[in-house]
């Protein structure tokens, strides 16, 4: 690991000072579990990491009218045992379980987790070639190993973006609230993430100089009820091979207001407007949930060795809509 | 032996235990010297190349850097016949290029980007059947290869006649079974620091052979007498049949003796990995032919191992493949060969089991399948053929009042012990074999359970030249010494309940000192699951032998002719305690002039009797039909390694095997690029190592009695519980689902593709 200088400063405004003075060769730190193996890896470097951990006002949950405000630097472990995300909100720390170990949960970020680096293997090694680090070649898509990119295309980069909180926050229909020199702005979950396609080396809408200051939650929907769920390989803490996020209200026996996202299955965590239209006034036996799956699925077009997340990822769909019957 | 006894079978605490618990205890990697640099070495980055010029003088000219190592520096003797300490030729993706010494880590790293290197980039191969074809780019031409096939020819053994069997079997049974590589895993990575004195030097190094391997192999490159070469390993944080085989002890050695200082070399976690020995990928292809009665009358095996780079212990990796299809099963006509490959996929070694597991995975399997097809319940169908006490028909063809061997071959054998079917009865009563297995395939519903059940074999622990000393000093103490190393297992706890068993003193009164080359009489690896077997009987024999010098002064101070030692009291050896004098241990210990010694060498072993462990192992398993999940809901190890020397670290030894082969067999897996030739993931994360709370409790039984041949009536324990593992798990998902599993680790993606491919099991 090259060596760097780690500040700590106590408010946002001198944070984002450092982050636009470093030009770059500055870098927001939070609980840093992906940041520190970026840096060990090699595969980043920088003169400066601003840790956030001593501003008060990124930390802490508290309600917002009827809905929730999340501190970025709230950690994953508070999300997971925080009271107030029951009901409708459930789903979310149902997600933040789902994350990696409880050591990991302890030090890792609700920002952090938003703006963590894709997994592919060839991103995460310093060997390989890569789009993200700068290089004009993926050997990614010729490779064998394909667990961690989309089986929903790409343009050039095929990396999926590995948030497990992410598909939970865009069925609750989160905005994201980022903070820079020039004040804050608000950004709906679901264009939070960018797609490749334009800026190659950005996963999101954050520019040079800007942070996650905290994410809202807006009232939920009477009588609405969700749940996340991921397929990974093995108990023990590991990345999501692809995650669901399901909710609706239930109105005579019937679905209303259905929402259904997954994460791992294209390139950035999407809602699946076809999916849930599949829901939307059907009652949440087998056969709709199929329907949904289906609807999700059909179009699928993994690539040669990632096929397999597709029947993954119908499982998942079918076992979460199920579930909330 | 009917007499209870004093140490041996006692759950005795593991010594230097709470040191670890507590952090105390000091790794190599742990250690400094005055003046010391760290080392850090440059990593081939092409599969196959050769180096055309290389210029160091950059990273020479670094702050903080005192020496840059290449392969213009070092001598021209080898290592191994395919090894030189470095190499203009080199072999696969992180092959070692140089190395620098420098005042921090940082620096070294630093340094390492300085160094010029031309590259002449040459055509690779990575796939065993690949380089085995005319024209493969050959990695080790000249020598005595032929291609890419490691010495020439195939490894060929064989008992009777398998063709004529064939000929003549009612029924002929095929499989293809493959494994990929992976890596050993243990939490420490290797390590080694090296200081000179002069013309002496001393090495403190991660090893498990550290006179058999280290000074020897120092003491022939650098051409040194080994006498002046002292290795040392602190303590070892893992070994499992890892860590002797680099060119790191060799390459700190020149480095610290060109920068004039001690220098330490400790691997990061994707170096142990990459560079550090891996487990072999194998194809392995069965045929077990069967009477009409349902005996096996024909079992042939042909193995082909994807050895990496350098082949290292893999040609006994690929021997041991053979090991299940040659012996599990009673069968006149048996048949291996086995091919060792060179590729450019980073260098395998030995890991815990060697090939057997592979092995056992290919014939544990396909006997389920026999059985499947004769309707037979498995457990019947093993209790009816495995191999009894008898081994296997045929004669003898070692010659009389010769050790015979512990991976056998020939018939006309019977075992010391073998307690197979002791094994396979408890193990199946204690899971419920008999009330809850069902048919293969009967489950329904998207998630199934079923129930598996696989037995193993493997090498008792004879067979390697031991050598012990045991002292009583005059403070009364008891001194041990074996040059052995105690990777983690809990040896020197073993050596010294042999030798209070010996004595009959307390644990407290005895110190074990090993892995010193200074401090210790030589030693073999600590390999083969021998060092309660080899070493032990050594430690026995050296502990009597001071007993008889120690009975002699009791006799004298006693004023008796004999004396006996009973429980740390000596007394007249006269019946009805003679003349009625005792003396305490202590005491005429404290009365010595001088210490009392005892040595002893020898090979353990028999003339007449082959010495084998054995196994069978029973699981439960769920498996998600949906997801391609498979998860353990229960697994007992039933295991036959003869008398018990401490039973709760021989517990542990079972789990600990049984856990890391889970996390091997259903997704510990290293991926290649298969156009680069880099390691994708070297890493615990992605590596999918094991954790402890992916699995439930292992439930071990030792239903077996001692052995007559074995040590204290012991027989090997370290490797002996991994053997069944791939083949338990593989019937029990069969049992559970009717698809068979023939690709190893069971991934997710790989049990989906069963289940389609095999279409039996849809929600």
């Amino acid at each position: 690991m090259k060596p760097f200088e780690f500040v700590q400063p106590s408010d946002l405004a001198e944070a984002l000072r450092l982050l636009q003075a470093g030009q770059g060769q500055a870098r927001v730190i939070a609980g840093g579990s992906d940041l520190l193996a970026e840096l060990k890896e090699g595969i980043a470097g920088y003169e400066q990491l601003v840790s956030l951990s001593a501003i008060g006002g990124l930390a802490g949950i508290r309600p917002e009218g009827d809905g929730l405000w999340l501190g970025a630097m709230v950690t994953l472990a508070e999300l997971e045992t925080e009271p107030r995300l029951e009901g409708p909100w459930e789903l979310l720390r149902q997600a933040a379980r789902g994350v990696a170990t409880p050591e990991i949960r302890n030090q890792g970020t609700l920002g952090g987790n938003l703006c963590q680096r894709n997994r592919c293997f060839y991103f995460r090694s310093r060997w390989t070639p890569c789009w993200k680090k700068g290089h004009m070649q993926c050997p990614a898509l010729e490779g064998r190993h394909q667990h961690y990119l989309s089986v929903m295309g790409g343009v050039g980069c095929h990396a999926a973006n590995p948030s497990d909180l992410a598909p939970a926050l865009l069925v609750l229909d989160a905005t994201v609230a980022i903070e820079g020199v020039e004040g804050e702005r608000s950004v709906r979950m679901a264009e939070f993430f960018l797609p490749p396609g334009g800026d190659i080396a950005r996963d999101n809408q954050l520019q040079p100089g800007e942070i996650v200051k905290g994410v809202r939650l807006p009232a939920p929907l009477a009588g609405w009820q969700g749940t996340a769920l991921k397929a990974r390989e093995r108990t023990a803490g590991d990345f999501a091979l692809i995650g669901v996020a399901v909710g609706f209200a239930l109105t005579d026996g019937v679905i209303r207001h259905a929402r259904l996202a997954l994460g791992g299955a294209a390139t950035v965590p999407l809602r699946f407007p076809e999916g849930e239209a599949a829901l939307e006034g059907a009652p949440p036996n087998q056969e709709t949930a199929a329907r949904a799956a289906a609807a999700v699925f059909d179009a699928a077009t993994p690539l040669p060795h990632n096929g397999f997340k597709v029947d993954l990822g119908r499982a998942l769909v079918e076992r979460a809509v199920t579930s909330l019957a | 032996m009917t007499e209870p006894m004093y140490a041996v079978g006692k759950p005795v605490a593991r010594i230097g235990l709470a040191d670890k618990i507590v952090g105390k205890a000091k790794y190599t990697a742990d250690l400094k010297r005055p003046g010391m640099l760290y080392a850090r070495v440059l990593r081939s980055p092409h599969p196959h190349a050769r180096i055309v010029e290389i210029d160091p003088s950059g990273a020479a000219a670094m702050p903080g850097v005192h020496a840059v190592l290449t392969h213009l520096d070092v001598p021209a003797q080898r290592l191994d016949a395919d090894l030189l300490a470095l190499d203009p030729h080199l072999r696969y993706v992180g092959d070692e290029v140089a190395l620098v010494a420098a005042e921090s880590e940082d620096q070294a790293e630093d340094a390492l980007e300085r160094i010029e290197v031309a590259y002449e980039v040459l055509p690779a191969v990575f796939d065993a059947e690949a380089a085995l074809a005319p024209g493969a780019p050959e990695l080790h031409p000249g020598g005595g290869n032929s291609g890419n096939l490691v010495d020439g020819e195939p490894l060929l053994l064989q008992r009777g006649d398998t063709e004529a069997g064939m000929a003549a079997a009612h029924r002929v049974f095929e499989g293809t079974f493959v494994t990929q590589f992976h890596a050993p895993g243990g939490m420490e990575t290797r390590a080694a620091l090296a200081e000179w004195e002069g013309e002496r030097l001393t090495m403190w190094k991660t090893s498990r052979a550290l006179h058999a391997r280290d000074r020897a192999g120092l003491a022939h490159v650098l051409g040194m007498e080994p006498e002046k070469i002292r290795v040392i390993c602190p303590n070892m944080g893992g070994g499992f049949g890892n860590k002797d085989e680099s060119r790191m002890a060799v390459l700190v050695a020149l480095l610290a003796r060109k920068a004039g200082r001690p220098v330490r070399l400790e691997y990061s976690r994707d170096e142990e990995i990459i560079a550090g020995h891996n487990r072999q990928a194998t194809v392995n292809r069965l045929r077990i032919g069967i009477a009409e009665d349902g005996a096996p009358i024909a079992i042939e095996l042909d193995s082909v191992l994807n050895g990496g780079a350098y082949v290292a212990s893999g040609r006994n990796v690929t021997r041991r493949i053979g090991q299940a299809a040659l012996y599990l099963y009673t069968c006149p006509n048996a048949r291996f060969e086995g091919r060792s490959v060179y590729t450019n996929r980073p260098a395998g070694g030995s890991f815990r089991g060697l090939g057997a597991p592979l092995g056992h995975f290919a014939v544990e399997v396909t006997v389920d399948r026999i059985a499947e097809a004769l309707g037979v319940d498995p457990l019947d169908y093993r209790l009816r053929h495995h191999v009894t006490a008898a081994g296997q028909p045929g004669r003898r063809t070692t010659p009389p009042g010769r050790i015979l061997p512990d991976e056998p071959v020939e018939g006309g054998l019977p075992f010391s012990s073998n307690g197979l079917r002791d094994c396979l009865l408890a193990g199946a009563e204690r899971i419920g074999w008999r009330e809850k297995r069902q048919p293969n395939g009967s489950a329904s519903g998207p998630v199934r359970r079923g129930m598996g059940v696989a037995m193993g074999l493997y090498k008792g622990g004879i067979g390697r030249e031991a050598e012990a000393e045991v002292r009583i000093t005059p403070r009364g103490r008891v001194d041990v010494r074996i040059g052995g190393v105690d990777v983690g297992q809990g040896s020197a706890t073993v050596m010294a309940q042999f030798a209070a068993e010996v004595l009959q003193v307390p644990m407290e009164a005895i110190d074990v000192t090993m892995a010193d080359t200074d401090a210790t009489p030589p030693s073999h690896i600590t390999a083969g699951s021998s060092t309660t077997v080899s070493s032990g009987a050594a430690v026995k024999l050296a502990a009597e032998e001071v007993r008889s010098r120690l009975l002699e002064h009791a006799a004298v101070a006693l004023g008796v002719r004999q004396a006996v030692l009973r429980a740390g009291v000596l007394s007249d050896a006269a019946g009805g305690g003679g003349n009625g004098k005792t003396i305490e241990f202590a005491a005429l210990a404290a009365g010595l002039e001088r210490e009392l010694v005892g040595k002893a060498r020898l090979v353990p072993g028999s003339t007449e009797f082959l010495i084998n462990s054995f196994a069978a192992h029973f699981a439960e398993v769920e498996v998600d039909l949906r997801s391609g999940r498979i998860r353990l809901l229960r697994y007992v190890a039933a295991q036959d390694s003869g008398r018990i020397v401490n039973p709760p670290m021989a517990e542990n030894q079972v789990t600990g095997g049984v856990l890391q082969f889970l996390g091997v067999v259903l997704r510990e897996e290293l991926f290649l690029d298969e156009k680069s030739g880099v390691t994708l993931n070297p890493g615990f994360l992605e590596h999918k190592s094991t954790a402890i709370v992916d699995f439930p409790a292992i439930e071990v039984l030792f239903p077996a009695p001692p052995d007559p041949g074995g040590t204290f009536g012991a027989k090997g324990l370290g490797e002996p519980p991994v053997v069944p593992v791939y083949a338990v798990i593989a019937n029990a998902v069969a049992n559970a689902t009717g698809v068979w599993l023939h690709e190893a680790p069971f991934s997710a993606d790989r049990v989906l593709r069963a289940l389609k491919q095999q279409g039996g099991a849809t929600p």
